[in-house]
């Protein structure tokens, strides 16, 4: 299982052995104040990373951050 | 910067033609009280009485709890910046306060299914509304008496605002009312000399000593009233989200910080016995080097640590080597108030934590929500918990006219938002301990 939290804290404090870290509370997965394109792609890095996180065996609490450099290419090119 | 404090305790009140102090003995002018009340035509309708410890009371509708504190030398007005009033620095000087007393603001809104939660919802419908409107009560007396404006005199004013006002016009005007009503009272005793004096001289600092700055989390109402809202616990009057506040200790017993919403209320913030106690100790085990606001209810675990950082580095530039954090709400807000923690022992500041404990859930539950490896010590306050029943009362404050469950037996709601939680979260509660 991966859980995807703004708060990785709680979540890997609670056990959870796969988290990836969202944008904020109000919006985990995603963030309005982009543009459509560049939510979009912001979407998809996290979704992807936390796809990533469920294919990589772990030993115990793991946090992924979704790459920051998939996130310049993603948002220069809208 | 020097602080006196005198204390004019009140061990009995009543209503009488004159508003006067007494050795001990407050008279309260009543149709002055009311007038004061009143004097906002955003107030429809206001009553006061009084309810002492031991009473059969309960006290409903509990918006706010202010202790009446006068500034009688120095710089500014007690509870700055707060419904319009001057935000000149304060913390200096000579203060004068009831001791043992305080104003108990009840906002009565007829046929609403909300009333405090509403207010800090901005007028939304909530979900935790009716339960945060089961919370939101004080019991004079019987096993539900332990929240600590139990022991002292209130003097209950009950607010009914005109209808239509949004929450923000109707937080004005019932905490404006009870500021007005709080001010009347401290002048009573502004020309007095207090039979009881502290003086809090933070002015000079031995280097032989440890320095400790005090790092109370403190939630902002901003990500449900907007940031400009001027209900919720603030800072001179300012309730949004931003960078830890500076303040020196002695601000804080001017009501430098002060208001809330539900259990979150002003009289804790200035009796707060950790602040109390590390200005007690300056110059003499330690040096209280300041009070760091963490303003808490960030949205994202970075932006959380980031706050945390900049308390930390605040700390490092006041000189400290020692830091107690607190926190009014957990939740979410556990990840800034641990955030604070790690920063502060990662800057090489030891730190202690002081919080209350979870709901045990029926012993399923770990004490804290996050357990990390940088709290190297913490204090508990206890997990709340009050077992209740709350027994029934003969007489219901706080309402002009209360549902009649309101003096039956209540019983205790489980849960962070029920009335299951006396939310001590500096050390008030008379609680007892056992080791195992």
């Amino acid at each position: 299982m991966v859980q995807i939290s703004a708060l990785p804290m709680i979540a890997l404090g609670a056990g959870a052995n796969r988290v990836t870290t969202g944008v904020r509370v109000e919006h985990v997965c995603g963030d309005p104040g982009l543009s459509d394109a560049a939510d979009l792609a912001l979407r998809r890095r996290i979704v992807s990373t936390a796809l990533r996180a469920l294919e990589t065996t772990v030993g115990g609490p793991t946090r992924f951050d979704p790459d920051q450099s998939e996130r310049k290419e993603a948002v220069s090119a809208t | 910067m020097r602080l006196e404090l005198g204390s004019f305790p009140v061990r009995e009140a009543r209503f009488g033609p004159r508003t006067r102090w007494i050795d001990g003995q407050l008279e309260i002018d009543q149709a002055a009280v009311l007038d004061l009340a009143q004097a906002d035509p955003n107030i429809a309708r206001a009553d006061v009485d009084l309810a002492r410890p031991g009473d059969s009371v309960r006290i409903i509708n509990v918006a706010d709890v202010v202790e009446p504190r006068v500034k009688v030398e120095g710089a500014g007005v007690c509870y700055p910046g707060i419904c319009g009033r001057p935000v000149t620095t304060v913390g200096q000087g000579r203060t004068h306060r009831l001791g043992g007393f305080a104003v108990v603001e009840s906002v009565d809104i007829p046929h609403a299914q909300t009333n405090v939660g509403d207010r800090i919802h901005g007028g939304q419908p909530h979900a935790y509304d009716r339960s945060e409107r089961r919370q939101d009560f004080i019991d004079m007396s019987g096993p539900g008496a332990v929240r600590p404006y139990a022991s002292l005199i209130n003097l209950v004013v009950t607010l009914q605002p005109v209808d239509g006002l949004d929450s923000q016009d109707r937080h004005l005007a019932t905490h404006g009312a009870v500021l007005r009503i709080a001010d009347h009272l401290a002048e009573a005793v502004a020309d007095r000399e207090p039979p009881e004096r502290e003086v809090f001289d933070l002015t000079s600092r031995d280097p032989a000593l440890p320095g400790l700055v005090y790092i109370p989390v403190l939630m902002s109402s901003e990500h449900r009233a907007g940031p400009d809202a001027k209900m919720g616990t603030a800072v001179y009057g300012v309730t949004r989200l931003s960078a830890p506040w500076a303040l020196h200790p002695t601000e804080v017993f001017d009501g430098a910080v002060s208001q809330g919403s539900t259990q979150l209320l002003s009289w804790p913030m200035l009796n707060d016995p950790i602040v109390l106690e590390l200005a007690r100790r300056h110059g003499r085990d330690l040096n209280f080097l300041g009070v760091i606001v963490h303003r808490s209810n960030w949205g994202g675990q970075a932006e959380m640590e980031l706050i945390a950082e900049r308390d930390a580095q605040l700390a490092v530039l006041l000189g400290a080597t020692g830091a107690i954090v607190t926190t009014n709400l957990r939740g979410r807000r556990f990840v800034d108030t641990v955030s604070a923690v790690k920063a502060c022992e990662a800057a090489g500041i030891r730190t202690v934590l002081v919080t209350e404990e979870e709901d045990d859930e029926g012993g399923n539950a770990t004490p804290l929500l996050i357990n990390d490896p940088s709290i190297a010590s913490a204090v508990s306050t206890g997990n709340g918990a009050v077992p209740g029943p709350f027994v029934p009362v003969e007489r219901v404050l706080g309402a002009h006219d209360p549902d009649p469950s309101w003096g039956g037996e209540l019983l205790p709601i489980p849960g962070r938002y029920g009335a299951y939680h006396l939310q001590d979260y500096y050390g008030f509660g008379r609680q007892s301990c056992a080791s195992y």
